[in-house]
């Protein structure tokens, strides 16, 4: 979080802002974002990286691991956050990551250019000024084909979060201490949203928000409500205040909430009034019609021209991912007519296409291994044929329409896109290897950075011992045992009863680790 | 036609009268809390931002000896509102065209001074001249009447004004302008999903589909601010004034919450009833505030006391012109709170003489009458019904006790002084100049209890023959087709319940 005042600063240093990995900054989703739009954007496993607000540094450690050959850097207002983090960088002994304490208004010339730079949580909590000085900085940075993430509150949806701001802020006033202006912010909006009749639309909208902020962390509920400062703003003022800077937008970083094949009838109909060459005003409606209430918006220098509007044909040069499972078990996914399939957390998609089928098949089987556009045609066609289906199902024209497939399911986000490979595997070999990042960050607490570059939660002790010795020495025997040796040790110590694990259980916790996306070899 | 600097000209704000705002109702408050303000028949009333005068007009006929001092900024409204009073013939009220930043101190002294629907709409300099114009113009017991868009409940509205403001931006002819807002928030309303969000747009919707005036001159002005009330409070204390209360007291009615969160608000002490107030915004969702306001070395008390009460007159309330949906209490959850669904054998003396209460007022409507003659009538009735009182001697404070209470849940009316409304029809029925005047071009009138009433078409022609110079007869003759199928003395007794009959 990057602040200018010193008040901010301060904060920031009482609550250290969790040092999360955000997956939507990452340079290889970026780049094949901005790649739909006609960019050429610097390869992840070359480019250089800068962030804004950077924190602990949690989000650029993470890439900077996985890409030794691109260089990271982050600055913070606050120190001690930079702190932590240097800390951090040196314990994993990385030399392409630099965090430096400094605030974004001292960002001189010899910070060079950049293909990517990345503010997230930091425009809607800083002053007018400082929300220019990152705009100019995102101009006078930025590579000629680089790109611009920047995050935001939004209206009209934070009109919603606003209500419950209130209530809580007014009640916090006159507060210090964040621990009591978090816990009294947050009993007085459970006292308001339990006491108003849920048969009013208030007390609905109040009911609402407590669950919101029930969920959210401390640190969230600190910075983004407590934060009388914090300003939402509609996505067209943030573009025309880009426009002002040099800066053109390009998309949301799911360039799927710029299309509007998914939205009602009457809701396509207007927005495709609008010509695809003023995507902010399109989009700016589409925001009207959901209420988004967070934007996060990737901005290019407004020299470059855009392709718009995108079609399915550029996602042949990208990689694909997917947690795809067909909806329903019992039947043959493959059958003719149409097949659904559910990806957790991400709705379902449906489609007939038999290979688009066949290639959502594999790519819920691989997961959460990537693959190329060919290869994954190719496997498709390969079920298919294994199914006894026609030969010809690879044609031209049937690509064609999985590719389509597949885009829509993009734009949706059943499936991500890559502009490289991940750097993972989903089999479990010999002696297998957890990424170094996950094994060190497990010394120190139970939230790691996974490979596809998202926050994973091992809370239990022994799965967290048991992750410290896959290190690619081992096999699944000499894990058995050392695991059991280690708990013995332990357990002698307690004086409570030994817990022994199976050789069947390590095979099944390897392959765990590998679903979890934390094994390199 | 310059549409940027008058609007008014295109789309004249509708401007009626506003019930709430009227010195009688607001004195009332004022008595409450221990104020004595200024009588209705001789106060000083000043209304800033006062449009063409559909709010002093028709106070200004009804007291002749009071009098009245109008401002806007708008010179065409002010044009059209100095030729209704020529019209009506009335030299108690004056009009004038000017800039509320140019009121210069000593400008008078006022009993009332009004600014309805102006702070949130002004820009900051303006509305920090209306706190100095209220400090600097009250007398020493004079209130002030100051409405403003609140916190958070306005969070809600800001969505489709946003909407209307984007769509509309490049269109500068405000009737057009009004046309495509509203288009655009019906189809988008449509188009919304059924989440919370698609609710809240589908309540705005009904919200915006109201007349075309305050739509230009609320949700497409560009200067449209909320406030919390808290804030407000600040900004008035800066400039040596005090927040009063609510200008209708059942919009405070702690009674419809659940008894653990009255409770719990009951525990912030009596002198800080602002924070009080603001809480209940928290809880209520009001989006918009009728504050009143008076000078801060006033010593208010916030326990009403009984003998307050039996020096006001009780009119009853007719629910058709309660000016509500500012997220106060709803009709349906006021009874909860009242006494009338009770056992009668557990009922108290309270339940006895509000029952008897409520029948005298309805039978005395539209008028208003002093408590003196409430207490004599229940009294009458109760003997009559052979109902026989705990504590007899008690009777007076009770009934007193029993009409607060009705009053904090919007049951009945409290006005400081009577208007003089015939209950019946008289041997000349004679109607105000003013309702006279509106009915020539319109359907909706102004009322003797300073309410908007609606009339069809008989009863706009039998209105415009009710000039005091006429008896039924003469007016059943006059009466064209509609009204002769109705018959005049019908006619009139329509008008007579609608309050619109002078004594």
């Amino acid at each position: 979080m990057a602040g200018s005042s010193i008040g901010t600063a301060a904060a920031y240093d009482e609550v250290v802002y969790p040092g999360n990995p955000i997956p939507e900054t990452h340079p290889e989703r970026l780049a094949a974002v901005v790649t739909m739009f006609g960019m050429r954007p610097a390869p992840a496993s070359r480019c250089r990286v800068l962030e804004l607000g950077c924190g602990i540094g949690g989000n650029l450690m993470a890439m900077a691991y996985q890409w030794p050959d691109s260089e990271f850097v982050g600055i913070d207002v606050s120190a001690r956050s930079i702190e932590i983090g240097r800390g951090n960088l040196a314990e994993l002994g990385l030399r392409n990551a630099f965090l430096h304490h400094a605030d974004i208004m001292e960002i001189g010339e010899s910070f060079g250019l950049f293909d990517y730079i990345v503010a997230h949580g930091v425009y809607s909590w800083v002053p007018p000024q400082v929300r220019e000085r990152l705009l100019a900085v995102f101009r006078a940075h930025l590579a000629p084909q680089g790109v611009a993430y920047v995050s935001y509150n939004a209206y009209p949806g934070a009109h919603l979060r606003d209500i419950a701001r209130d209530i809580m802020l007014f009640h916090a006033r006159g507060l210090d201490d964040p621990r009591s202006r978090i816990e009294q912010s947050r009993a007085m909006l459970k006292f308001v949203a339990e006491t108003v009749p849920e048969t009013s639309l208030h007390g609905r909208i109040l009911r609402d928000q407590l669950k919101r902020i029930e969920r959210a962390a401390e640190e969230v509920v600190f910075h983004d409500d407590l934060d009388p400062s914090a300003t939402p703003f509609m996505l067209h003022e943030v573009a025309e205040a880009a426009a002002r800077h040099g800066l053109q937008y390009l998309s949301d970083v799911n360039f799927g909430n710029g299309l509007t094949f998914d939205l009602p009838e009457p809701a396509r109909k207007l927005i495709d009034q609008i010509p695809v060459d003023r995507p902010v005003e399109r989009e700016q409606y589409i925001d009207f019609v959901e209420g988004r209430a967070f934007r996060r918006t990737l901005l290019c220098r407004d020299d470059i021209v855009l392709d718009r509007p995108i079609g399915a044909e550029r996602i042949r040069d990208f990689f694909f991912a997917g947690r795809l499972a067909p909806a329903d078990h019992g039947a043959d996914p493959l059958a003719p007519g149409r097949t659904v399939f559910r990806a957790v957390n991400r709705g379902t998609l449906e489609t007939d296409h038999p290979l688009a089928k066949a290639a959502l098949l594999h790519l819920g089987a691989i997961w959460p291994a990537s693959v190329s556009f060919a290869a994954l045609m190719d496997e498709a066609a390969e079920l298919l044929r294994h199914a006894g289906q026609p030969p010809d199902v690879r044609s031209q024209q049937a690509v064609a329409t999985a590719a389509e497939v597949l885009f829509r399911a993009c734009a949706g986000r059943q499936v991500d896109m890559h502009s490289e490979p991940l750097r993972l595997t989903a089999t479990v070999s010999e002696r297998p290897q957890a990424s170094l990042l996950a094994r060190r960050q497990i010394e120190a607490g139970p939230v790691l950075t996974n490979l596809r570059h998202q926050r994973v939660v091992l809370e239990d002790p022994v799965a967290r011992r048991f992750l410290t010795l896959v290190d690619g020495t081992r096999n699944v025997d000499e894990l058995a045992d050392e695991l059991n040796a280690a708990l013995a040790a332990d357990a002698s110590q307690d004086a409570g009863g030994t817990l022994r694990v199976t050789r069947e259980q390590v095979a099944d916790n390897l392959r765990i680790l590998a679903r979890l996306a934390l094994l390199v070899g | 036609m310059n549409d940027t600097s008058d609007p008014y000209e295109r789309l004249p704000y509708a401007g009626e009268a506003y019930a709430q705002t009227h010195p009688n109702r607001i004195g009332t408050i004022a008595a409450l809390f221990g104020m004595r303000p200024a009588h209705v028949p001789c106060c000083r009333v000043l209304e800033l931002g006062c449009g063409f005068g559909g709010n002093l007009i028709p106070m200004a006929e009804q007291w002749p000896s009071a009098r009245f001092v109008g401002l806007d900024l708008s010179e065409r409204a002010v044009a059209h509102g100095r030729a209704i009073v020529r019209a009506v013939g009335l030299r108690n009220i004056e009009l004038r065209h000017g800039d509320i930043l140019d009121v210069r101190p000593g400008a008078g002294e006022f009993d009332y001074i009004i600014a309805h629907g102006v702070y949130s709409w002004v820009p900051d300099p303006v509305r920090r001249k209306v706190w100095a114009i209220c400090r600097e113009g009250l007398a020493p017991h004079g209130v002030a009447f100051v409405s403003f868009n609140a916190l958070p409940g306005g969070h809600r509205r800001r969505i489709m004004r946003e909407l209307m403001q984007y769509h509309t931006r490049a269109i500068s002819d405000p009737v057009e302008k009004v046309r495509q807002a509203r288009a655009i928030c019906a189809h988008l309303a449509g188009c919304a999903g059924g989440g919370l969000y698609g609710e809240v747009l589908r309540e705005e919707l009904e919200r915006i589909e109201a007349r075309d005036a305050p739509l230009y001159h609320d949700d497409l002005s560009p200067e449209n601010r909320a406030f919390l009330l808290q804030d407000v409070v600040e900004a008035a204390e800066a400039a040596g004034l005090q927040y009063l209360g609510e200008a209708t007291l059942a919009h405070s009615n702690v009674g419809i919450l659940p008894p653990f969160a009255a409770g719990t608000l009951a525990q912030i002490p009596e002198e800080a009833f602002a924070l009080r107030e603001q809480y209940l915004d928290f809880l209520f969702g009001r989006n918009f505030h009728q504050s009143l306001w008076c000078r801060s070395e006033i010593a208010l008390n916030r326990s009403i006391e009984t003998a307050t009460v039996a020096r006001l007159h009780v009119a009853e309330n007719e629910a058709s012109n309660v000016p509500g949906g500012h997220g106060g209490p709803k009709a349906r959850d006021r009874r909860r709170t009242d006494g009338r669904s009770r056992a009668p054998e557990s009922a108290t003396d309270t339940d006895r003489l509000l029952e008897a209460a409520l029948a005298q007022v309805c039978a005395c409507a539209p008028q208003a009458v002093p408590f003196a003659s409430v207490l004599r009538g229940v009294l009458e009735r109760l003997r009559q019904s052979n109902v026989k009182l705990a504590a007899p001697e008690r009777a007076e404070p009770s009934l007193a006790a029993a009409l607060l209470g009705a009053y904090r849940a919007n049951r009945i009316e409290l006005w400081l002084d009577a208007p003089a409304i015939a209950p019946c029809v008289t041997e000349r029925p004679r109607a105000s100049r003013i309702a006279r005047y509106q009915a020539w071009a319109k359907t909706r009138v102004t009322n003797l209890r300073h309410a908007n009433v609606n009339l069809d078409e008989a009863q706009r022609q039998c209105l415009l023959l009710a000039d005091g110079s006429r008896d039924v007869h003469d007016i059943a003759a006059s009466l064209a087709a509609a009204g002769k199928d109705r018959g005049a003395k019908a006619l009139l007794e329509e008008l007579a319940r609608l309050a619109l009959l002078a004594a």
